[in-house]
């Protein structure tokens, strides 16, 4: 079994936590924005998982958005969390806290 | 030599090489049957080409007079190939080349041919910025021969105090690999550009800094774990 397949399925799973909570502490934030963020972080993913990604969040209602203009090219796409979406990613992030603890519990041993 | 023909991309008119624009619009068709079975599908080719449309204009904007085929392969290792964005929706694939058998080329076909892509591109040496001691020349060193990192590092750390050549050959190697920088790179560790002797400077002049701090760094960590001991 490949070590990076796991590791790439688990970066996924999480790939949506990390994005809202970026949005949360942000208010608003424009998907270029979101990538610098994460490259920050050493959260490598490709640009491309990013946008459907969003799609998908802003489809199930997590997540609106507004446009605007931009110098540099075409106007953007600002995102900003819902009142579900707030919700949804507290529950996401309370869960991975247990998460995290439990893992590093049962690691340490 | 290129005919340049102009193309209208996000409402955006963009000078672009013939080859370049094939590049791109078999990208877009293809990304586009993969993302077939998707609710937001449009929306999300839309996004995808605001984003190209973006790239594309601070390509021209810092004097390209067109865009080439090199700047179409970076914009698609920033965005990423399609067939490491379609295992991120399982099923996508199957049923998108369902819905476009009428077309001439099947998605599945197309799919081959970014795999075959992928596959000329081969595996490549590079050396890694997020896992490294020194120079990330081990690590890269590891995932090029599929072996653990801290393998590498040992004999290195052997040749070294042994005979002496290990320093030389890591400073050689740290020199000429080139560091993988974006996630493609990262991934396969391959692409990237060949070296030529500015590149090699350039780096040779971020890496020293780069190297300075992690020696203080790593000075203040030695200083901590002999302050502890005593």
């Amino acid at each position: 079994m490949a070590v990076e397949n796991t590791e790439s399925q688990m970066r996924k799973g999480l790939l949506e936590l990390c994005i809202l909570g970026i949005i949360h502490t942000h208010k608003e934030a424009y998907p270029s924005d979101i990538l610098e963020q994460l490259k920050d972080a050493k959260l490598v993913v490709l640009e491309g998982t990013l946008y459907p990604l969003l799609t998908r969040l802003k489809n199930a209602g997590m997540l609106t958005y507004r446009w605007e203009e931009s110098m540099s090219g075409p106007p953007r796409k600002y995102y900003a969390l819902t009142h579900d979406g707030l919700a949804f990613y507290e529950q996401l992030r309370k869960s991975w806290e247990e998460l995290s603890k439990a893992v590093n519990h049962l690691a340490s041993i | 030599m290129q005919r340049i023909i102009q193309i209208n991309i996000a409402g955006r008119v963009i000078p672009i090489e013939e080859n370049a624009y094939q590049l791109i619009k078999d990208y877009l068709n293809t990304l586009e049957r993969q993302f077939a079975s998707e609710d937001g599908q449009e929306e999300i080719i839309q996004d995808i080409e605001n984003r190209i449309a973006e790239l594309f204009s601070i390509r021209l904007q810092s004097g390209a007079p067109a865009i080439d085929k090199t700047d179409v392969e970076k914009v698609i290792a920033t965005l990423g190939n399609p067939s490491d964005l379609h295992d991120s929706h399982g099923s996508a694939k199957s049923s998108a080349s369902s819905n476009t058998n009428n077309n001439s080329q099947s998605s599945e076909q197309q799919y081959a041919q970014w795999q075959q892509y992928q596959q000329t591109k081969g595996r490549r040496l590079y050396r890694n910025p997020y896992d490294k001691i020194l120079g990330g020349v081990c690590s890269g060193l590891a995932a090029y021969f599929d072996v653990d990192p801290a393998v590498v590092r040992l004999i290195f750390a052997l040749l070294a105090f042994g005979l002496g050549v290990g320093f030389l050959a890591y400073i050689i190697a740290w020199i000429v690999i080139p560091v993988a920088r974006t996630p493609e790179e990262l991934n396969n560790m391959s692409g990237g550009t060949p070296m030529d002797f500015h590149t090699m400077t350039q780096n040779m002049g971020d890496e020293l800094q780069d190297l300075k701090k992690r020696a203080e760094q790593m000075s203040k960590e030695l200083k901590d774990f002999f302050s502890k001991k005593k």
